[in-house]
């Protein structure tokens, strides 16, 4: 399936705690999977975990939430297979496809350390 | 139930680093799925696999060659039923990404599992190498990682199913789909692979796979009829397919464990082969081996009266006596012992202790010594009389008669008594009889002694002769006239001869 935006985080100074959720509206049916992409500057922290980003879903449209999946952001550089430093990273989770039309995503953060950070959720 | 993937998803990451992954099952796992997980990150650090529910999963193998960072694959097996997330950890990385599956219907994993690492040249097919099921039927379960990234896509191998989506994913960062992942059910345990193919031949791929079991299925098999069984009834079952080595005897003459299950059938009497003839312990008798080990064993034998006196010094044999379910056997009166021999034997225990003892045999009177109504109280404290043990036994014939004749002309004449009596008792004192006279006449006369008889207790046969004289045939010379014979004892013998006395 064609990839597309379901959520904009814009990229902000975030401070420590809790952020979001923000949640998308209900998903194409054929999706096989969705990707977020991360956007950093040069003030992304040097060491340590950062920001832990969690992706919940929703298959009543948005009546019940339940977990998915979550990553934790450490510091340092983001350099891509060549050893490029990058200021983008993707983050792809499949999902079982149901043909579903009332499954939604929805996205939150716990910063850890404060940050800049922008994320966006597209459907795969 | 059959062995088959339930569900599975994917995740992966790019440049970030990352020190924590974690992915959900989309459903709740079934109780008893294994769980097969694969976890690989940028760079050559160990990764650990876990899910809150069943806690950390068996790492199956790992490489790190071929630049791809570190790559690992794990199994979990007899999963809970939960919603369950899996976490993949390791140290800050990038290109992180994590598999996960759930495969129901399986007994856990086979002892197989391999991941191949192939590089560049390796060919257009890549391999997980062969594994060989230890049981059948199962499920081969694999994943294919192209590590090198360039969107080369890939089929999955002959007879395989591909997982969904079967475009594949994108792999941790990757420009295209670049991870696939297969399934295949076998009812052989022939050996097999797992294998993807594409334009691959310039890229560094990873291959993991492991083999699991189908539920219910037997440990290793036999080609057996019941197979052709089987396959007649079950016709297209090819769990049951003559050639697949599906079922075995074991299968065929099993029979349930447990409360149900049947009793063990009664042996038969066995011909025993005459091993034990060459057991040597003398207190084993050919009779205890007669016959096979029963619930309902008859009773022991009662073996053979012990010659106490043979014993003496035998050491405690605990194997040699007949061990089975306690059957109450009277014990029969033992020979009479050798005194003499024995009073100096050890105690010895030879008859099983406990409630269902036999009655102890009951000893000989004891040894009346003059010791042991003199002296000291004997060392025997009586602690084996009981009342249980004690029998009336048949009062002793009377000994051989007194010589009353000898014995009262004694000073001590006790002292001849001094050896014996133990067999006195109360019951076997009988009075002597009284003195009895056998002839009566007893007129003037002498009384010449005669000899002992034994017709009597205490009797002594003599003649008596009186004032009547005969001529002897021979020189004329009058003598005297037997007057006839009586049986006097030794009491009326002295008055007969104080009487002669008087008279002559």
């Amino acid at each position: 399936m064609a990839k597309a935006t379901q959520i904009i985080v814009p990229p902000a100074l975030l401070g420590i705690g809790g952020l979001g959720p923000f949640s998308s509206g209900n998903l194409p049916s054929a999706l096989t999977g969705y990707l977020v992409d991360f956007t950093n500057d040069l003030t992304w922290p040097a060491s340590g975990d950062v920001i832990t980003v969690t992706i919940e879903q929703s298959n009543d449209a948005g009546a019940n939430w339940a977990f998915d999946a979550s990553i934790t952001l450490a510091g340092g550089v983001w350099t891509n297979r060549q050893g490029t430093v990058v200021h983008t990273s993707g983050w792809e989770v499949s999902l079982d496809n149901q043909g579903s039309t009332t499954r939604r995503v929805r996205i939150s953060a716990n910063v850890l350390q404060a940050c800049t950070l922008g994320a966006t959720v597209s459907s795969l | 139930m059959t062995v088959s993937v339930l569900q599975e998803r994917q995740s992966s990451a790019g440049s970030a680093t990352v020190t924590s992954f974690a992915l959900a099952f989309s459903s709740t796992t079934t109780s008893g799925s294994s769980l097969h997980t694969a976890s690989s990150i940028g760079v050559s650090n160990a990764i650990t696999c876990s899910d809150g529910s069943n806690g950390a999963h068996t790492l199956l193998d790992n490489s790190t060659a071929n630049g791809v960072g570190s790559t690992s694959h794990f199994n979990k097996d007899n999963s809970a039923a939960a919603t369950i997330t899996v976490t993949t950890a390791f140290a800050s990385a990038g290109f992180p990404s994590l598999w996960i599956r759930e495969i129901g219907g399986t007994s856990g994993i086979d002892t197989g599992h391999v991941l191949n690492n192939q590089n560049t040249g390796s060919g257009t097919t890549r391999t997980s190498g062969n594994l060989t099921p230890t049981v059948q039927p199962g499920l081969i379960s694999a994943v294919f990682y192209n590590d090198t990234g360039t969107g080369g896509a890939a089929d999955t191998g002959s007879g395989f199913t591909a997982s969904t989506p079967a475009s594949g994913w994108t792999f941790a960062g990757a420009v295209a789909q670049s991870a696939w992942a297969e399934s295949k059910r076998y009812t052989s345990t022939s050996a097999l692979a797992a294998t993807f193919t594409g334009a691959l031949n310039t890229d560094v791929t990873v291959v993991y796979a492991a083999l699991y079991k189908e539920s219910g299925v037997v440990p290793n098999a036999y080609d057996d009829d019941f197979g052709m069984l089987m396959d007649a009834i079950g016709g297209a079952d090819s769990a049951f397919a003559e050639d697949d080595q599906s079922l075995t005897l074991m299968v065929a003459d099993s029979a349930p464990v447990g409360p149900a299950q049947p009793p063990l059938p009664v042996q038969d009497d066995q011909p025993y082969s005459p091993w034990w003839e060459e057991y040597e312990d003398p207190l084993v008798e050919d009779s205890q081996w007669s016959g096979p080990i029963l619930p309902n064993a008859p009773p022991q034998p009662v073996e053979d009266a012990w010659p106490w006196d043979d014993h003496e010094g035998d050491e405690w044999d605990g194997d040699s006596f007949p061990v089975s379910a306690p059957v109450p056997v009277a014990q029969p009166p033992e020979d009479p012992w050798l005194h003499e021999d024995d009073h100096t034997d050890e105690w010895e225990t030879s008859d099983p202790v406990g409630l269902n003892q036999p009655a102890a045999p009951v000893e000989d009177a004891w040894d009346w010594t003059e010791s042991d109504y003199l002296d000291d109280p004997p060392d025997d404290d009586g602690s084996n009389v009981q009342n249980a043990n004690l029998i009336v036994s048949a009062a002793n014939g009377p000994e051989d008669a007194w010589n009353w004749d000898e014995e009262a002309t004694e000073d001590n004449w006790w002292d001849d008594c001094l050896d014996d009596g133990y067999n006195v008792q109360f019951d076997n004192v009988i009075p002597p009889s009284a003195p009895v006279v056998a002839a009566a006449n007893q007129g003037g006369g002498g009384f010449v002694r005669g000899k002992k008889k034994k017709a009597g207790p205490y009797m002594r046969e003599g003649q008596v002769f009186g004032e009547e004289y005969a001529l002897s045939p021979d020189t004329g010379v009058k003598q005297p006239k037997a007057l006839g014979t009586i049986m006097v004892d030794a009491d009326y013998e002295r008055v007969i001869h104080a009487l002669m006395k008087e008279l002559m």
